[in-house]
């Protein structure tokens, strides 16, 4: 064969392989483009948004923001902008009040706070900076190029040939909720984590007096903050009360003193599928709950 | 600017749309050549350019002056080596150096914070720097020998120096071997483009598909974040590391071949199957061999080499691999590394072992590929003590959890394949038939279709090129 025919040939091969891959294997599982243009897009899009809702993972998988957006009687718009372990800091609230759209008549932060939340190391906020600091060809592919790149997305020897079924079932939906859940529950899953996490840092009163001041610092601007502590299960609270250094009452009497909207919600009435993270039926129900409460509260007029 | 990313493919395809038209001059294809690659480099940090800039001015000027003159030219080109391993010392060395003295003088009950006093900007590695300060250095030294005329146009020169598909990771070039190449232009034949097709694919498997996706196994081995441990475990993590850098290197290297052929220039090949060597020495002639000859040439023969009895042999051996070694790094690790390297050729060159054992070739592949992988370990480890620890876990049995197997099975999975490309390379050089079949059904072409399928769907995760440290 000549060398032209062989390059020919190679093309072709490339390109008939590539298809028979793509029928017999459609979705691969990383989905590591589309998680990346997931994060990117919700760290550098310019939309501004009318509710901004705020957290860990356990807001950007336990908070469905289209419920909400379904369930408040105007029509306004939003994005939850959780991040892994992310921190109520300065740096992150501020980043949050930048989505707002200020000139809006309603704006609106949607707080959830976990006790990992006011901790020192939640306050580096590694997660959001990792795309925040991402360079501009980096963030350009993740807004512009995804719906092309996802066609070339890597995919894994043990899916490939072990067609293994992967435990962990997340989807990561518009405006910045990852609907998740396990195919095979285990509600204390988290618990030995977080009992690591918790022995060797707390929360302390200079993460949570720095909450506190920005809060009612964006309070007096005349931004609506409702804030919650998100449900998870009943053993999780327990090792949270138990050793995290959280106090409850504490916060949120200081929050209500500070113009914040409370809401309680019981852990019983929602679901967890690793003791830690809300199940996605719970993630929209909890969603819907807040709309409803905002209703009811008449907070849009 | 990475191989292996979006931007590249992108400079690639502009830089191959134009070439066309500017290769034909001189002036327009030196020029093309030097802006191109300085845009290549300025990606990662246009201020280090002053620096290349710094460096080719000396030894562009250093070449014509000692030409012109021949009385001070031990004086000229004293003044080249001082320059270029200078900026190399400050910018690779300083800590390393500092580290040492205070180590010193604490012995003595001295304490002094040296690297506190190391100013900011002397604390950034300047990517590639060892590449072309050696290339650059090869320069002024042959045209010391008398071995190469100096080139008058200094875009001819930077051209050379700059190149960008071997600027920041080698091979590194001789002028002797290039400069020539770059003063005509070659319309690239179909054979020539269908050769560098093959080398730019095979490279970038090398480096996409094997090397990065080894590297979360043995990052997470040796930073210590994986929970599992055993003789077992840190030999396979070992080897894998074997895998990861001659992959990761010996890609980049196919990569530069591979442009620089589709340009129409001939760079030599870097590495050869190192880890089929049957013999260390041979093995070093099969690894980095740009930078092995360069070794040879300017230190290990100018020291006498092996021609000057046993004693000076050892001595030129000494003194050439710790130099090799420190080019490396800056770091005790590497002394170590190279030591071990030292030992096991002194060993086999007093005992000559491979020879005697000829018949079992396979067998000596392994002992040498074993020498090879613990020395490694001294490479990769981040200080003396892990790297002792591991060689202890290597040599004193443990039980390990084999579990590892499955939780790194999309990671271990690219080091079987990587072992089995070898072996089939090995056979297929042994054994004639199997080369035949490979020839009659151009079985080429399905390895790069195959290369190019692997390339797009089970590539690693983007890290960047290893050597790019050096």
């Amino acid at each position: 064969m000549s060398p032209r025919n062989k390059i020919i040939a190679s093309f072709i091969s490339v390109v008939i392989l590539f298809i028979v891959i793509k029928i017999g294997f459609p979705d691969p599982k990383r989905n590591k483009l589309h998680q990346d243009s997931f994060w990117i897009k919700k760290t550098h899009a310019n939309t501004k948004y009318n509710i901004i809702v705020c957290g860990d993972s356990r807001v950007y998988r336990g908070f469905s923001i289209n419920d909400l957006k379904n369930n408040i009687e105007e029509k306004l718009t939003g994005i939850n902008l959780g991040y892994s372990s992310a921190g109520f800091s300065n740096e992150y609230l501020d980043f949050a009040m930048s989505k707002l759209d200020n000139n809006a008549q309603t704006q609106m932060l949607v707080l959830g706070i976990t006790p990992h939340s006011l901790t020192f190391e939640a306050f580096k906020n590694n997660g959001l900076k990792t795309y925040k600091n991402l360079g501009k060809v980096e963030i350009n592919k993740g807004l512009y190029l995804s719906p092309f790149l996802k066609y070339f997305e890597p995919y894994e020897p043990r899916e490939f040939l072990r067609r293994k079924k992967m435990n962990y079932i997340q989807k990561f939906e518009p405006y910045g909720w990852v609907a998740s859940s396990y195919l095979k529950p285990d509600t204390s899953k988290a618990l030995t984590s977080y009992k690591k996490t918790f022995s060797k840092y707390q929360v302390t009163n200079n993460e949570v007096n720095s909450f506190l001041r920005k809060v009612k610092e964006i309070s007096t601007k005349g931004i609506i903050i409702i804030a919650y502590r998100p449900p998870t299960t009943h053993e999780m609270r327990m090792l949270e009360d138990s050793i995290s250094g959280f106090n409850e009452e504490f916060i949120k009497e200081e929050l209500i003193s500070r113009n914040v909207i409370w809401l309680d919600f019981k852990d019983s009435d929602f679901e967890s599928y690793d003791g830690s993270h809300l199940h996605y039926n719970s993630a929209k129900k909890i969603a819907r709950n807040v709309g409803e409460r905002i209703n009811k509260l008449r907070l849009v007029e | 600017m990475v191989f292996n990313s979006l931007e590249f493919l992108i400079f690639f395809i502009i830089f191959f749309l134009l070439w066309p038209i500017v290769r034909k001059r001189n002036t327009s294809r030196w020029l093309f050549i030097t802006t191109a690659s300085a845009i290549f480099y300025a990606w990662w940090d246009w201020r280090f350019l002053f620096l290349i800039l710094f460096s080719g001015l000396i030894d562009y000027i250093s070449g014509i002056l000692l030409i012109k003159n021949q009385k001070g030219k031990k004086i000229i080109l004293g003044f080249s080596l001082l320059a270029n391993l200078g900026s190399l010392s400050i910018f690779k060395y300083s800590v390393f150096f500092s580290t040492i003295i205070q180590d010193v003088l604490k012995i003595i009950n001295i304490e002094i914070d040296l690297i506190d006093r190391i100013p900011d900007f002397a604390l950034i590695l300047p990517v590639g720097i060892s590449f072309y300060t050696f290339q650059s250095l090869s320069y002024t030294i042959d045209i010391y020998r008398g071995r190469l005329q100096p080139t008058k146009n200094i875009l001819h020169f930077f051209s050379y120096l700059a190149m960008f598909p071997q600027l920041v990771a080698g091979p590194i070039i001789r002028a002797s071997d290039f400069l020539h190449q770059l003063k005509t232009y070659r319309i690239v034949s179909d054979i020539e483009k269908w050769n560098a097709i093959k080398l730019i694919c095979f490279g970038l498997f090398q480096k996409v598909v094997i090397a990065d996706n080894l590297s979360f196994f043995i990052d997470s081995s040796f930073e210590n974040k994986s929970v599992y441990d055993g003789t077992l475990y840190w030999w396979i993590v070992s080897i894998a590391f074997s895998f990861q850098i001659y992959n990761d290197f010996s890609g980049y290297s196919l990569i530069a071949r591979g442009i620089a052929k589709l340009m129409g220039f001939h760079f030599k090949m870097n590495f050869n199957h190192p880890y089929l060597a049957n013999s260390l020495r041979q093995f070093w002639t099969r690894w980095h061999i740009s930078l092995s000859t360069w070794f040879r040439d300017y230190i290990y023969i100018p020291m006498g080499g092996s021609y000057k009895g046993v004693y000076r042999a050892f001595f030129a051996l000494v003194v050439t691999m710790l130099l090799s070694g420190l080019w490396h790094g800056a770091n005790y690790t590497f002394i170590v590394w190279a030591s071990l390297h030292i030992v096991f050729l002194y060993f086999e060159r007093l005992t000559n072992w491979p020879n005697k054992l000829k018949k079992f070739t396979p067998f000596i592949i392994v002992i040498i590929f074993i020498q090879v992988t613990i020395a490694w370990v001294y490479f990769r480890a981040e200080n003396l003590e892990q790297a002792n620890m591991i060689i202890g876990k290597l040599f004193i049995f443990k039980k390990s959890n084999l579990n590892f197997f499955n939780t790194y099975y999309n990671n271990i999975f690219f080091l079987y394949l990587g072992i089995l490309i070898e072996v089939s390379i090995y056979l297929r050089k042994r054994y004639l038939p199997i080369l035949n079949f490979y020839m009659h059904y151009n079985l080429d072409v399905i390895s790069v279709s195959v290369s190019i399928i692997m390339i797009l769907f089970f590539r690693g995760e983007g890290q960047q090129f290893i050597y790019f440290q050096f």
